[in-house]
C-alpha cells in the first residue's frame, strides 16, 4: 500500500541532475533536521521511501504491515502481568492476516483521512524548508 | 623682820644675806620646799591638773575627774600587726611600736611578700606592663586580663609550607611566620590531568568545566563521574578517494552485542553513523539487518529509521515490546554529490510521556558507494 505524506525538515542541497537515479537522489537534508515525513505514528507498519516530490513537498512511501504483534501478557486467570515496577508485561506473537489488514487500514486512515494542512497541524511539524544551494 | 642670820633657812623661809627669798612651786615635780610662797592655785602651777585629765570619780586637789577610762581588754594587736614605726597601746603594755615591714610587689619576680603594701591604683598591670591581653594565651585570664584571640598555642600545629596556599602566610609550630607554597591549579577541559594543589573548584561540577561531560556524549550504560551515558554506539569511517575510484566501495559495521539506548518520549536515539567521503557524485546505498526489541515492560512505541544524507529512507514496524528480539531490516539509496555524506540508523520514540529503552543485539549496518 502506498501513501503520500507531507514532508518536513530542511533541504541543504538539491542536485536535479541526480534525480534520474530515484529514491532520495539529488536531495541532501540537514542531519539535524532531516527531510522526512511529518511525524505521525502510523501504527504497527513499516514503510520505505518510494519517491520525493519537491513541488508538492510530499513523500510517497510503501507501507507494509508488521509480521508480529505485541500484546499484554495475561496470566491463566486473565489478569495482566506486571514487572517489579508495576509496568505491564507484553508478549509477542505472529500477526494474523486480519490483523495485518487492520494495521494497513489504520495507517491509511491516519493519512488519507486528513488534508495536508491537517497533517502538519496534527504532527506539529513545520513545513519543508528549502534554503537551497548547489547546482540547479 | 626675822632675826635670822645672814643667810639660811628658818621657819620663816629662805634668807640670803639677811633678806628673805620667796619660793615657787615647780610643775615638774611634787616637791614643796620650806619657805615663803606667794598665794596661787595648784592648777595654775600645773595646767594638767584639770578635771579632763582625771579619771571619772577621782578628786585631786579638789578637782573631780571626768575622764571615762577606755576598756582595752579586747585589743589583740601585736607589734607585728602594726606598721613599723607606728605606735599603739595594747592590753599588755601602755604603748608599743609596730614591727610590720612595708613591702611591695615588683615586676622582677612573682613574689608576694608579707607586710604592708601601699598598693597601686593603676593595678598590677601598672607595675608590670607585660600584664596585657596581647601577652596572654587565648582563652586564659590572668588577674582579670583575658588573652587575645591572636595569642594561640601553636604547639600542635603541623602545617608545612606545602600545605598552605601560596602566597598566604601562617605561623608554624616553631612560631616562625611562613608563606605557603601550595600552587593554585585547576582541572581544565584540555586534558584529564588532575594536578596537586589548591583547586578553587566549580559549583557547576566537572561538566561546567568540560561541557562535553554529558550523558549524550557518553556511551550508553557507562557512567563517567556520575553521568549515565545515553549515547548509542557510533562508528564513523571515511572512504578514501582511491576507494571510491573502484566500481563499488562498501562500508559495513558489525553492531556490538548488545547496544542499548535510552530514548526520551518523542525523541530520537542514533545507534550508528557511517560517514562517507565521496570524491564525486555517487549512488549511496545503505542497509541494516539487526535484532532489536524494546524494553520488556510497557508499550514502548519504538521504531527504527534509516537516513541517507539527511533524507529518511524508511521506518520499521514497532519494536516488539516483550523484550524478545526480532529481526528488522531495511534498505535505501540515493544519489549524492561529492563531499562527506552521512548515513545513520536511528530509533524514534513515539511515546507521549515515558522514556523507553531500545536494544540491538547484533546485526549489520552497511553503506555502499557506486559511481554514477
Amino acid at each position: 500500500m502506498r501513501l503520500t505524506i507531507p514532508l518536513t525538515g530542511t533541504i541543504l542541497e538539491y542536485h536535479p541532475e541526480l534525480l534520474q537515479y530515484g529514491g532520495s537522489s539529488g536531495i541532501s537534508g540537514d542531519p539535524n533536521d532531516p527531510v522526512r515525513p511529518v511525524t505521525i505514528d502510523l501504527g504497527n507498519v513499516s514503510w520505505k521511501l518510494v519517491s520525493i516530490d519537491l513541488e508538492t513537498e510530499t513523500m510517497e512511501i510503501e507501507v507494509t504491515p508488521s509480521d508480529n504483534v505485541s500484546e499484554l501478557d495475561l496470566d491463566t486467570e486473565g489478569k495482566q502481568k506486571v514487572d517489579t515496577e508495576g509496568k505491564p508485561l507484553y508478549k509477542t506473537r505472529p500477526a494474523t492476516g486480519v490483523e495485518k489488514l487492520g494495521f494497513l487500514d489504520n495507517a491509511k486512515n491516519l493519512i488519507e483521512g486528513h488534508t495536508k494542512d491537517e497533517l502538519y497541524q496534527i504532527s506539529k511539524c513545520p513545513k519543508l524548508k528549502k534554503p537551497l544551494k548547489g547546482v540547479q | 623682820m626675822s632675826p635670822v642670820a645672814i643667810s639660811g633657812v628658818d621657819k620663816q623661809g629662805v634668807y640670803v644675806n639677811g633678806v628673805q627669798v620667796k619660793q615657787a612651786l615647780d610643775p615638774a615635780n611634787e616637791t614643796v620646799n620650806k619657805g615663803v610662797y606667794d598665794p596661787t592655785t595648784l592648777s595654775a602651777v600645773d595646767g594638767d591638773l584639770a578635771v579632763g585629765n582625771i579619771e571619772q570619780g577621782v578628786t585631786i586637789f579638789g578637782k573631780l575627774g571626768t575622764v571615762v577610762p577606755m576598756d582595752v581588754s579586747d585589743a589583740n594587736a601585736a607589734v607585728g600587726d602594726v606598721k613599723d614605726p607606728k605606735t599603739f597601746y595594747s592590753v599588755a603594755a601602755p604603748r608599743k611600736t609596730g614591727t610590720m615591714p612595708t613591702v611591695a610587689i615588683t615586676n622582677a619576680n612573682d613574689n608576694y611578700p608579707a607586710g604592708y603594701h601601699a598598693g597601686n591604683v593603676g593595678g598590677l598591670d601598672a607595675i608590670d606592663l607585660d600584664l596585657a591581653s596581647a601577652n596572654i594565651k587565648s582563652g586564659v585570664i590572668i588577674f582579670g586580663k583575658a588573652g587575645a584571640a591572636t595569642v594561640q598555642d601553636i604547639s600542635t600545629a603541623d602545617a608545612a609550607v606545602t600545605d598552605v596556599k601560596d602566597p598566604k602566610t601562617f605561623f608554624s609550630v616553631t612560631g616562625a611566620r611562613k608563606t605557603g607554597t601550595m600552587p593554585t591549579v585547576a582541572i581544565t577541559a584540555a586534558n584529564d590531568d588532575y594536578p596537586a594543589g589548591y583547586h578553587a573548584g566549580n559549583v557547576g561540577g566537572l561538566d561546567a568545566i568540560d561541557a562535553d561531560l554529558a550523558p549524550g556524549n557518553i556511551k550508553d550504560g557507562v557512567t563517567i563521574f556520575g553521568k549515565l551515558g545515553t549515547y548509542a554506539q557510533t562508528i564513523t569511517h571515511d572512504v578514501q578517494d582511491s576507494d571510491v575510484d573502484s566500481a563499488a566501495t562498501t562500508l559495513s559495521r558489525q553492531l556490538d552485542y548488545e547496544v542499548t539506548s535510552y530514548i526520551a518520549a518523542g525523541a530520537d536515539g542514533v545507534f550508528l553513523t557511517l560517514t562517507i567521503n565521496c570524491a564525486q557524485a555517487t549512488v549511496l546505498e545503505a542497509a541494516y539487518f539487526v535484532n532489536a526489541c524494546g524494553d520488556g515492560a510497557g508499550d514502548n512505541n519504538l521504531k527504527l529509521q534509516m537516513y541517507i544524507d539527511g533524507v529518511a529512507q524508511g521506518e520499521s514496524a514497532n519494536l516488539t515490546a516483550s523484550g524478545v528480539f526480532h529481526l528488522f531490516y531495511d534498505t535505501g539509496y540515493g544519489s549524492v554529490a561529492s563531499g562527506n555524506r552521512i548515513v545513520y540508523l536511528n530509533c524514534h520514540s513515539y511515546e507521549a510521556s515515558d522514556a523507553s529503552r531500545a536494544f540491538i543485539s547484533g546485526g549489520l549496518f552497511a553503506a555502499a558507494c557506486r559511481l554514477v
